[in-house]
């Protein structure tokens, strides 16, 4: 090829390639001062590469003359615009440099009045040369113009070189790559205006390349370094174009051949064959677009996703309460595979320290975890609590720059972008909740307005990494995150309730259990008990008989003994004394007499005493024998216990339990009556005194019996309790027939409050046994009936 | 002369007794009654008691018992009853008695002095002034 086609190869392809960087970039880049900038000098050199071209390559003086005049006009701006751009992207836009830059775009813009109204000075003519049909021939002004365009073009070289070397890592290298891009480019353009000089040695004619060079550079630039942000959308059409060239000649392939075949061997003829294919490649673009859209999904994420759907997704997705740890794990896996985010995490705010601990994360690398809690006081916290939106990176960068001045507001800026870059965070996401619930039961509104009303509580931080598809947070995109954030903060406070309630479910189940345990054990110790009890009223009874039985026991065998061993015989020595001499044994007599009568009293004891456990015995015998009415001479003491053993079985599970009853009844008390009678009336006043008692603290029954002191020949009988009493106006009716004050009860046996009771003792005692009962109450101390029953006559068996 | 004293709520045993222990040299004082018997105690000089244990007072014999032996620490106490009950025998064997009688066994004639002289033997070794 020749130079000059060369020449022009170079100035197309700059002007094309230009031309898409351009498009791109104000198709796709954020609305940034920047891609302004990039905008108006992409454009610049288009339009300069693209009428140098037509300029050099025309064949008509004419139109050549007017190209150059246009490719002027652009080549006049570039610098400026260079300027500008470079200007804005080191940020370094204050007073000196705005003015620089006014200087610049005056003088310049001097110059495109020139070139648009007095072409002349500028440009004398177009002449061939070198090779080209036509191009430039320098003007009187043409030189001034040169050193203008070379003093603003080294200003801007000379800002970006200090650009470079004051910033470092990613950017320096940004900035080093756009340099050099623009050095090349420049030193490229030199070749392009060698030729107006008729300077024909290097760069010209590849200078035009150095200017393609350029592009390319700051293709790679934007690719590389994220120069401006369309570096993702770059990629992607790099792959889809190839994917997509891959896949349509596929078809064309599989068209091809089905013309071949078709042609071959149906003789279809040709047109209706490129009908057919063309149809074929319609029907299937489509299909092929979508499919081969979610096959590189995977790789290149160009579906967006669309914000309502992944808002109900997410709403659906943290309605349903559960744990809290599942939950925050089921927010970040959301925010990981439908978000397409590289990795995330979140801090929730535990509520009793107020620290924040480390939920789910996901995507981290396990060496590289961030901390595992964060106390209360922490910067970032502190920081979230003040600004109360989310935290971007760059915008945080951004924010850091501008406030250069503020030294103190820097610093904790700078900390905060520290921790985002310790977390690989590039959005820090707060959720905040209007009201702290911390009483239970409160469901409806406060009614008094709170001073605090407008107190808000951080409850979860959400850190979110690089999106997968390298993209940067749009706004949108943070809003929506915030929103979700809002939505999770609710429902992990759900969520903690329900692990609350968790909790103490399990707790109480612990509890029911021990308590269901205690209960079995105490069951086991009440029916341990109740033979405890038995067995004491048992060794009561034995006691009891013992004692009865013993003591009169005691006496016959004593007396009897003496008897047989002492008194028999001297009652013989006397008789035979007497019988011996029968004149002077009237001391003998006497002594005989003495001694008979001595033995006649004991033998009366002796007597006595036998009957005594004759009644004892029988007390106890009689217990089951029916003794129709006979009266008897029977043990009061005897009498009393078996009326409590039988009261302790009437009532049942209840045995006379919770009740202290206490026997005072003298032992040699001999009652005349009978057994059957006495015992139910014993057993039915029990009875009532127990059941009176009901709602009384410290039961007690104390039952006394003795002789009674104005009536030897009767005993009397106490037995009192210390339940509520009965009022002095109720007294008088208690014995009156169908009095009651019980309620009958479903499963209680037995004529509970028929009535009958009282009536019936009283009968008993007064018409059968002639003794006499009375009730003496005093209301909130006790009640005491009084029974006098008739002594029994053990001497009534021999006259 | 040395002096008894018999509680029992059996009045025919404190007769009873009363001769035989009259007939041991003793001068006897007998009571059913607890209270009494305290009483008693305060007013002569005791050198022999006998208790028994189920009073039907709210003294107790044991209450006799003790106080017998704070006012006259060199008596000789036996505790006596119709009834061998282990508890109450342990209390009585803490109380610290020089016998214990089972009625109606220890208390027949013949084994009643016996038993008596037994104890007033041992005594005796023990320094005991009688």
């Amino acid at each position: 090829m020749t130079p000059i086609q060369h020449f022009h190869l170079s100035a197309i392809l700059t002007a094309l390639v230009n031309f898409i960087l351009v498009i791109f970039v104000i198709k796709r880049a954020p609305a940034t001062q920047l891609k302004k900038r990039f905008g108006w000098y992409g454009t610049s050199i288009v339009f300069w590469s693209f009428f140098l071209w037509f300029c050099s390559s025309t064949l008509r003086a004419h139109t050549s003359d007017i190209a150059c005049q246009l490719l002027h006009g652009a080549a006049i701006l570039i610098p400026c615009f260079f300027l500008h751009f470079v200007l804005v992207y080191l940020n370094r836009l204050d007073k000196t440099e705005k003015r620089a830059l006014t200087i610049a775009y005056g003088s310049s813009l001097i110059f495109l009045m020139i070139d648009l109204f007095a072409p002349r000075l500028l440009l004398a003519s177009v002449a061939p040369k070198l090779g080209f049909p036509y191009y430039v021939e320098p003007g009187p002004l043409y030189q001034y113009w040169i050193f203008l365009f070379a003093v603003i073009v080294l200003y801007g070289h000379a800002r970006l070189l200090q650009g470079v070397l004051s910033s470092s890592g990613n950017l320096r290298q940004q900035r080093l790559f756009f340099l050099v891009g623009n050095v090349l480019g420049y030193l490229g353009g030199i070749g392009i205006f060698m030729p107006v000089y008729n300077l024909a040695f290097f760069p010209f004619p590849y200078g035009a390349y150095g200017v393609l060079l350029f592009s390319l550079v700051t293709v790679y630039t934007i690719i590389r370094f994220r120069f401006i942000e369309i570096d993702v959308l770059v990629k992607r059409t790099i792959v889809f174009a190839g994917l997509f060239g891959m896949a349509m000649s596929i078809v064309a392939i599989v068209s091809g051949i089905a013309n071949g075949v078709m042609g071959k061997y149906f003789s279809v003829p040709p047109y209706v064959i490129s009908v057919g294919s063309a149809l074929i490649v319609m029907l299937i673009f489509d299909f092929v677009r979508k499919y081969l859209v979610n096959i590189t999904d995977k790789f290149l994420f160009q579906k967006q996703f669309k914000l309502s759907s992944i808002m109900a997704q997410a709403s659906q997705a943290i309605a349903f309460v559960q744990s809290l740890k599942w939950l925050s794990r089921r927010i970040i896996a959301f925010l990981v595979t439908k978000c397409r985010i590289k990795h995330a995490m979140v801090y929730i705010c535990n509520e009793q320290s107020g620290r924040f601990i480390r939920g789910a994360i996901r995507g981290y690398p396990v060496d590289r975890y961030p901390l595992e809690e964060l106390p209360d006081n922490h910067l970032v916290i502190r920081y979230l609590y003040e600004s109360r939106r989310p935290i971007e990176i760059r915008r945080l960068e951004d924010l850091i720059e501008k406030n250069k001045s503020d030294r103190m507001a820097q610093t904790g800026l700078q900390m905060v972008l520290e921790f985002m870059k310790v977390c690989q965070a590039q959005v820090l996401i707060p959720s905040f909740l209007r009201r702290r619930i911390d009483e239970p039961g409160v469901g409806k509104e406060q009614a008094v307005v709170r001073e605090k009303d407008d107190e808000i509580i951080l409850r979860n931080i959400l850190i979110l990494g690089e999106k997968k598809s390298d993209e940067q947070y749009t706004d949108e995109d943070l809003d929506m995150f915030y929103t979700l954030a809002q939505e999770s903060a609710i429902a992990i406070e759900n969520a903690r309730l329900y692990d609350e309630a968790v909790e103490k479910t399990r707790l109480l189940g612990m509890i029911n259990r021990e308590l269901a345990d205690t209960n079995e054990k105490l069951q086991v110790t009440q029916a341990s008990l109740i033979v405890a009890e038995k067995n004491a009223t048992m060794v009561g009874m034995a006691q009891a008989i013992g004692h009865e039985v013993n003591n009169p026991l005691t006496t016959v065998l004593m007396r009897v003994d003496t008897l047989y061993k002492d008194k028999i015989k001297r009652c013989r020595d006397l008789v035979e004394k007497i019988s011996a001499q029968p004149q002077g044994s009237t001391e003998a007599c006497q002594k005989l007499v003495k001694l008979t009568v001595s033995m006649e009293d004991d033998l009366a004891r002796a007597s006595r005493s036998a009957h005594r456990i004759n009644a004892v015995v029988h007390t106890l015998t009689d217990i089951l024998r029916d003794t129709k009415g006979e009266m008897g001479a029977l043990s009061l003491r005897v009498l009393f216990h078996e009326a409590i053993e039988a009261t302790r079985f009437s009532t049942y599970e209840e045995n006379l339990a919770g009740c202290e009853i206490k026997l005072d009844v003298a032992s040699n008390i001999m009652i005349h009556g009978n057994l059957e009678q006495l015992l139910q009336v014993f057993v039915n006043l029990i009875k009532n005194a127990y059941e009176a008692m009901d709602k009384t603290k410290e039961r007690k029954i104390v039952i006394s019996g003795d002789l009674d002191p104005s009536d030897s020949k009767r005993a009397r009988i106490l037995l009192a309790d210390n339940g509520p009493g009965i009022p002095s106006e109720v007294l008088p009716r208690i014995w009156g027939q169908g009095f009651t004050t019980k309620i009958r009860q479903d499963n209680s046996l037995g004529a509970a409050g028929q009535g009958q009771g009282l009536f019936v003792c009283k009968h008993m005692i007064e018409s059968v046994h002639r003794g006499a009962i009375a009730c003496e109450s005093v209301v909130g101390k006790g009640t005491t009936f009084i029974i006098k029953l008739p002594i029994a006559d053990m001497e009534v068996h021999y006259a | 002369m040395l002096n008894a004293i018999l509680v029992d709520d059996e009045e025919d045993i404190c007769d009873f007794l009363k001769d035989h222990l009259e007939a041991l040299d003793f001068s006897v004082v007998t009571t059913v009654s607890g209270e009494l018997a305290l009483k008693m105690i305060d007013q002569k000089e005791i050198h022999l008691a006998l208790v028994d244990l189920r009073l039907l007072t709210a003294v107790t014999g044991l209450d006799v018992i003790r106080c017998v032996q704070q006012k006259w620490p060199k008596a000789v106490v036996i505790a006596m009853s119709g009834y061998v009950d282990i508890g109450l025998r342990q209390e009585t064997g803490k109380a610290g008695v020089h016998g214990y009688f089972v009625k109606p066994d220890d208390v027949q004639p013949s084994v009643f002095k016996e038993k008596i002289k037994m104890i007033l033997e041992e005594n005796k070794k023990k320094k005991f002034v009688l």
